[in-house]
Parts: structure tokens; C-alpha cells; sequence
């Protein structure tokens, strides 16, 4: 009777997580990632003023000890519209990926492990819709069922999947090749039961990485749309329509629109970092 | 001490990384002899052979000891396909190298190779030089390798399990066509394996290697019927035996 | 009882190249018949045809004197042959523990009642390969290729198969360790009355552990023979070749 040679692992989140600290592009995601969420989840709290009131007479102000961000051209403050703005564009962004998310995953995981017909059906379809600019085509289908956010999240759950499905195709694909997925199905279980159980642990990974690709394309989106008039309507504070508001001052009052461009920057390049971290950390690349 | 011509020493040679993987080797190679280096995955056989060929991968490095050759050191490899470029036919290949090697023009360096392949006995070399690597048998492949280490002209021909991967009837041509080399040109060789026998049946002298470290040296014959080292005995003991085929009755 | 797997007059296509050709082929329980090939002789593709991940072109594979055929086999046909690979390092799923494999395959097929039965059936498997009950809650990237392997062989024996098709299962492993496991395999088969096919391009091994030997060459069997007779009185030219080719330790005699 021969001893186990393996050490025993303490619990493997705990393992997980000392490697995750390792990753420096993680790290400086997820703080990022969490500071913005962080201030707009708070920001009835921690926006210093009242996002719509105006004050006409201290309007286009720079930025000062009492608006740190200035105000814009109907003395609203800036920082609390940043703020709020990012709650309303971070909440948009989110949730309107989790129906994609769901739809690639479910959409690369059958179409890789059936191959065959279903895989080329399946395939044929893909081809169709990255027939066209995708841009154009969530354009064309807020322009069809409405502005604002319904628009945005009906257009990503139709649109939204086509990447990561293929993603998640090709790593399903090569998953098959090894051979413990024969073994599953070899060993008596179904083909549902192969593809849940065995197959979507280890495809989660890299969807979770695809996902946050996606929440930032979404939240880009959002704010171009707004940015277009097409997206979030005013009253609703929105980074996009912030920066075409402000455009006309881009060379005088340059903290109208910069700023809120700031701030997608800052969470974009978190959500960018937090994706490559979770992709060191499960050596995915 | 010098090495001659041919000749190899290697004195406490330490290969490190993170950790210390080889531990103080001594090795002893005389010129035209064939000496096999025998061990599991891991003994440290392997980066051994990359120590003399200067061939470490990144990360890891000589941390102590002397490695001295004696003339041109050449080495043949376990995969042929991962050395050889895949977009690039081999009689092209091998041209570049006999040019690098001893200069000259195109067509020589074309006719170099051409030598050189019938050397290694490659049937039919003027199409086999035009094809591409994926075109070729393993066993056809693994010539090119030994005709790509030839070129260099070298005195002492390293392996790294070049038959490992290869089909018994191919591995027997193989180490037919390494003894032939061996006999013809006064090579000297260093045979990487993990197989006992196919060491046995190629070299004079084994090298037991274990964990980094060299357990037993000795003349074949020594090392098969006589090993002191318990883990010696213990390799000679799993090595699977055959009965003796019965000679084929003449008519 | 159990009358072993029959393949009769099979032959495996792909497009219109016959890859496989008229193999005919008998492996009683208990019995361990060795399939030798050089690389490109099919045996491969043989041993998926077996477990049924390759259509059939001609011919008929059976088991017990039923006929299986590729593709649709039920939950029962999947479970009497099983297989067991070459590669230790791909045949584990790496995001699930070795018990919840082993737990999952015992209930979906109904054996051993409730939790605590399964984990117990779990060790007990383990045992047989010579494991302990730890490495049930053990991921497949701690253990060695040698253990990852009688791994493999536990859960291919957790659903009590008929016939074990073992490809390759000691070419990736250091000589030690294949001594052990071949022993395991010698053992299990007598054990359990298992007919299992034993694939291979080493003759060493295929001495060591088989009752029968048969070649193939091109996707044809060149020749059927008991191994006694086999190794040293090979009757086809091609064996003959094979065994010439086999470096052997040539021992002083005593």
C-alpha cells in the first residue's frame, strides 16, 4: 500500500487568493474596480451636492476647494453628476451583461461539445450577425425598440453573446480533446450531465475573464450612446450625455466634458486590469 | 587535466533554478566512446545534457562545476518536429546550416546536404530534400536531426532519448545508423534514456542518475549483471525481459 | 456470465480510407489479449471503436453475444466496456475532486445506496490500486503520473464493467512505476473476471502481462497466437521483425 506523495492543500480558496495578491494587474483592478463601485453604490452618501440643482450664477466655474470638479454650465456640480452618473452607467453596465454572459456560455459550451450539425448551425448563425459592424447593429436596435436603458439591454442580450460564444466554443472544443470528458460520457453519463458537471468548471474561468470585457464594452457603449442622444435620456445623469453637453467647452471650461471621460477611463482600465489579473491568476494566457 | 579530441569531463557540476536540481556530477567521456546516461523523469539527466551543450532553458543556470569538451560538441533531440521550422523544407534547412558552418555558395552548401543525407541513409535524398518537415516519417525526421548535428562536423554527439518517440523497427535502424556513425567518423557519444536496454545495447559504459545526482558508473556489462547500487539493481530488475526468439529454421 | 468481447469482421473508414480492416478478435473474461502496433497501425482507432466513439464501417463488435453499436449506446453498453488512456495527465478532470468523480459515477448508476455507501465503495476502489482514502478529496494535479493512472483504473472498475480496454497505459510512466501497475492490471483481471484488451507498441509488456498476443499492422491483424508460442516462435515475418527490432540486456549467464 503505497502513501499519497501529494501534499495536502490548505483550502483551496485560501490558495487561490495568496496567488491572486500575487498578480499585480489584479491588485490594481480590483482596487480601482472596487473604488468605483464602492462611490457609486454610496453616492447618495458621498456625493457632496444635489446632482440636478442648478445655480445658474455660479455656472462654468473651475474647480475649486467647494466644487472640486467645478460646476458645468447650469452650476450643477460636477463631481456629485460624475458620481451619480457612474451609478446609473456601472448598474446598466452589469446587469446588461448578465443575459449575454449567460446566452455565450450556454450557446459555446453546446456548440463545442455537439460539433457536427448543431455546431454548424450554430456557427452559420455567428457568421451572420459578425456580418455586420456591431456597432451598427446596436444602434439600429435601440433605434428600433426605444432610447434609454430598456434599448441598451434588449440590444445586448440579442448582440451581446456572439464573442464570448466563440470564446467558450474553442475552449470547449479543445477541452474535449482530453480525455477525461470521453471518460464522463464513457463512464455512463448523460450528455446534459457531462456538460454541466464536468465541462462548465472548467470553462468558467475564462468566461468570467470575458465578462468583464464585456461589462466595459457594455458601459462604453452606454456612454456613447449617450453621448449620441441615443442612450440614457436626460434627466438621469449619464457620463455620455455629460461629455456631449460639454463638448462646446472642451477648449475653454476643459473639466466640463474631460472629467466624466476621466472616470470611464479610470473604470475601464479597471475593468480591463481585473480582467487580465483573474487571467494570470488562472493561467489562462 | 586536458580532454582529448573528442574527450569530455565534467566535474561537480551543479545546475540550479529555484531549487537546486543537479548535484555535484561527474562525468568522464573518452574520445570514441559511447557513454549512456540512464534515469526516471526528473533525475536530472536530461538538463545534464543541456549543461554541456550550453542549452539550459531560461530560469535555469550552472551553479557550480566545470563542464570542458574536447572539439565540436553536436546534439540530437527527442522531438524532431519541435527542432525542425515547419514552414522551411529540410534540404533548404540544412543548406543554411552547412553554410554557416563552412561558408561557400549555395550549390555547395546544396551538395553538402545532399552528402549528408545519404550519409545518414535517407533513401531517395534528392526528394526528400525538397519536402517539409510534417511530410516525413518520425524515424526520416529524426535523420534530418542527425544530419543537421553532422553538418557542424562535431567530435562528440550528445542525445537527448532521440528514439524515445520513435517505433521499435525505426529505433533499432536509428541506433544501427548511431553505431555505424560512431564506428566511421571516431564520434564520441553521450546517450540520454530512460530505457536501460536501448543504453545497453548502444553503449560501453552507463551512468546511473538519480535525483540529481550520478548513483553508479560502470562498463555495461558491469551495470547489468553486476550493479552494487540498490537502485541500480532495482532499474536493471524492471527492465521487462523477453525470451529468446528461436532462430528461423534454415531451409 | 459474461462471454467476453467479439469483434468480428471489423473495419473502421475514415472518408474513404480503410483505417481499420477485418479485425477479428476474441477476449474472454479473465483473460488479457495484447493488441501490438506500431504507430499508424490503428490501434488506436480500434480501441475508440470498442468503446463505441467510432463509427463502425463493416463488421460487428459484441458483447455477451450482443451486439453494440457506435454512438447510441445506452447508459448499460457504456458502462461494460471502459477505458483506461495513454496520456495520465489529460484523463482526470482537473476542476473536480477524485471523490466527487467517484461518488458521482456509483449514484448515477445506482450502486451502493446513500452517501456514506458511495464513499466507502470510493476508498475501497482506491484500495484495490493500492490508494489511500485521502485522495478522494484530492484534485488531480497533486498526484504523479503513476498515481493519476491508477486513478484512471479505479474509476473505469467503479461501475463494474465487463471488458477493460487498457491503451497504452504504462507508456507515459517511469519503468518503476509500470512494473506496479501492470501487476495491478494482471491482478484486477483474474480478480474481477474482467476481459481486457491490452494495447501496446512494447513487446516487453506485452509479455509481461498477456495470455495472447495479437499484431496489427496497416489495420489488419497479421497474426493471432498465445504468447507462449508468440515471442519465440512468431509465425508472420512482420512479428519476427518486431521482436528482432527490441533492444534486449543481454545477461552474463549465471
Amino acid at each position: 500500500m503505497s502513501t499519497v506523495s501529494a501534499v495536502a492543500a490548505p483550502r483551496p480558496f485560501v490558495r487561490w487568493l495568496r496567488r491572486a495578491l500575487r498578480s499585480p494587474a489584479l491588485v490594481a483592478g480590483a482596487f480601482l474596480l472596487a473604488f468605483m463601485v464602492a462611490v457609486s453604490v454610496l453616492a447618495p452618501v458621498v456625493a457632496p451636492y444635489d446632482p440636478e440643482t442648478q445655480n445658474l450664477g455660479g455656472g462654468l466655474a473651475a474647480p475649486s476647494a467647494s466644487h472640486w470638479f467645478g460646476t458645468d454650465q447650469l452650476g450643477r456640480d460636477i463631481l456629485s453628476r460624475v458620481i451619480w452618473a457612474g451609478r446609473t452607467d456601472l448598474r446598466i453596465a452589469v446587469l446588461a451583461a448578465i443575459i449575454p454572459f449567460i446566452t455565450g456560455l450556454v450557446v459555446g459550451l453546446v456548440s463545442g461539445y455537439s460539433g457536427g450539425r448543431v455546431d454548424w448551425v450554430i456557427g452559420r448563425v455567428v457568421d451572420t450577425f459578425v456580418a455586420f459592424p456591431f456597432y451598427v447593429l446596436i444602434i439600429a436596435i435601440v433605434f428600433a425598440v426605444g432610447t434609454g436603458e430598456n434599448g441598451i439591454f434588449i440590444a445586448y442580450a440579442l448582440v451581446g453573446w456572439i464573442s464570448s460564444a466563440r470564446v467558450i466554443r474553442a475552449k470547449t472544443k479543445a477541452l474535449c480533446r482530453e480525455g477525461w470528458v470521453g471518460a464522463a460520457y464513457g463512464g455512463g453519463l448523460s450528455h446534459p450531465r457531462v456538460v454541466a458537471r464536468h465541462l462548465l468548471p472548467n470553462v468558467l474561468p475564462q468566461a468570467v475573464v470575458l465578462l468583464m470585457t464585456e461589462i466595459l464594452l457594455i458601459m462604453v457603449a452606454v456612454v456613447t450612446l449617450g453621448y449620441l442622444g441615443l442612450g440614457v435620456q436626460p434627466p438621469t445623469p449619464d457620463w455620455g450625455t455629460m461629455i456631449s453637453d460639454g463638448q462646446l467647452f472642451l477648449a475653454t471650461k476643459w473639466w466640463i466634458p474631460s472629467l466624466p471621460g476621466v472616470a470611464v477611463v479610470i473604470t475601464g482600465v479597471g475593468l480591463s486590469l481585473l480582467g487580465d489579473g483573474l487571467a494570470d491568476v488562472w493561467r489562462l494566457r | 587535466m586536458s580532454v582529448g579530441v573528442g574527450g569530455l569531463a565534467v566535474t561537480g557540476l551543479r545546475i540550479s533554478g529555484e531549487t537546486e536540481l543537479v548535484h555535484g556530477v561527474d562525468l568522464a567521456l573518452a574520445p570514441g566512446e559511447a557513454l549512456g546516461i540512464v534515469g526516471e523523469s526528473g533525475s536530472g539527466k536530461t538538463l545534464t545534457l543541456r549543461a554541456v551543450m550550453g542549452l539550459l532553458p531560461r530560469g535555469l543556470r550552472v551553479s557550480g562545476g566545470t563542464v570542458e569538451a574536447g572539439g565540436r560538441v553536436a546534439m540530437i533531440f527527442q522531438d524532431p518536429l519541435s527542432y525542425l521550422d515547419p514552414m522551411t523544407r529540410v534540404g533548404t534547412l540544412l543548406g543554411e546550416i552547412c553554410r554557416a558552418h563552412h561558408g561557400g555558395s549555395v550549390a555547395s552548401a546544396r551538395a553538402r546536404a545532399r552528402e549528408l543525407f545519404v550519409d545518414v541513409r535517407l533513401p531517395d535524398p534528392d526528394t526528400l530534400l525538397r519536402r517539409y518537415p510534417h511530410q516525413l516519417s518520425g524515424g526520416q525526421r529524426q535523420r534530418v536531426l542527425l544530419a543537421i548535428a553532422l553538418a557542424a562536423q562535431p567530435d562528440i554527439l550528445l542525445c537527448d532519448e532521440p528514439t524515445t518517440a520513435l517505433d521499435v523497427t525505426v529505433q533499432a535502424e536509428v541506433l544501427a545508423l548511431l553505431a555505424e556513425l560512431r564506428a566511421r567518423r571516431g564520434l564520441s557519444l553521450l546517450f540520454v534514456s530512460h530505457d536501460l536496454a536501448v543504453v545497453a545495447s548502444l553503449c560501453d559504459r552507463v551512468v546511473v542518475f538519480r535525483d540529481g545526482l550520478a548513483v553508479e558508473t560502470g562498463p555495461t556489462a558491469d551495470i547489468v549483471n553486476r550493479p552494487t547500487q540498490t537502485y541500480t539493481k532495482a532499474l536493471v530488475d524492471a527492465v521487462l525481459p523477453l525470451p529468446a526468439l528461436a532462430e528461423v529454421d534454415s531451409e | 456470465m459474461s462471454s467476453g468481447l467479439e469483434l468480428v469482421g471489423v473495419g473502421v473508414a475514415y472518408g474513404s480510407t480503410r483505417v481499420i480492416d477485418e479485425v477479428a478478435l476474441q477476449v474472454a473474461p479473465g483473460r488479457i489479449v495484447g493488441l501490438v502496433g506500431e504507430s499508424g497501425s490503428g490501434k488506436t482507432t480500434l480501441a475508440r471503436a470498442i468503446v463505441g466513439s467510432v463509427p463502425l464501417a463493416s463488421g460487428s463488435i459484441r458483447l455477451d453475444g450482443v451486439e453494440l453499436r457506435s454512438g447510441h449506446r445506452s447508459r448499460e453498453e457504456r458502462r461494460a466496456i471502459q477505458l483506461v488512456q495513454q496520456d495520465p495527465f489529460a484523463s482526470l478532470n482537473p476542476a473536480l475532486t477524485i471523490g466527487s468523480v467517484l461518488d458521482e459515477l456509483l449514484r448515477v448508476h445506482g450502486l451502493c445506496g446513500d452517501r456514506a455507501g458511495r464513499r466507502t465503495r470510493s476508498a475501497e476502489l482506491l484500495g484495490l490500486v493500492g490508494l489511500e482514502a485521502e485522495v478522494l478529496d484530492r484534485y488531480p494535479r497533486q498526484f504523479s503520473g503513476g498515481q493519476r493512472q491508477r486513478i484512471a483504473i479505479a474509476r473505469a472498475l467503479a461501475v463494474e464493467p465487463a471488458v477493460l480496454v487498457a491503451d497504452e497505459p504504462t507508456s507515459s510512466l517511469d519503468t518503476s512505476v509500470q512494473k506496479t501497475v501492470l501487476e495491478l492490471l494482471s491482478e484486477l483481471a483474474a480478480q474481477m473476471n474482467l476481459a481486457t484488451l491490452f494495447i501496446s507498441h512494447d513487446l516487453s509488456v506485452i509479455h509481461a502481462v498477456c495470455d495472447h498476443v495479437a499484431v496489427l499492422q496497416g489495420g489488419r491483424l497479421v497474426e493471432v497466437a498465445p504468447s507462449g508460442r508468440f515471442f519465440t516462435h512468431p509465425e508472420d515475418p512482420y512479428s519476427r521483425a518486431l521482436l528482432e527490432a527490441v533492444p534486449r540486456i543481454v545477461k552474463e549467464p549465471r
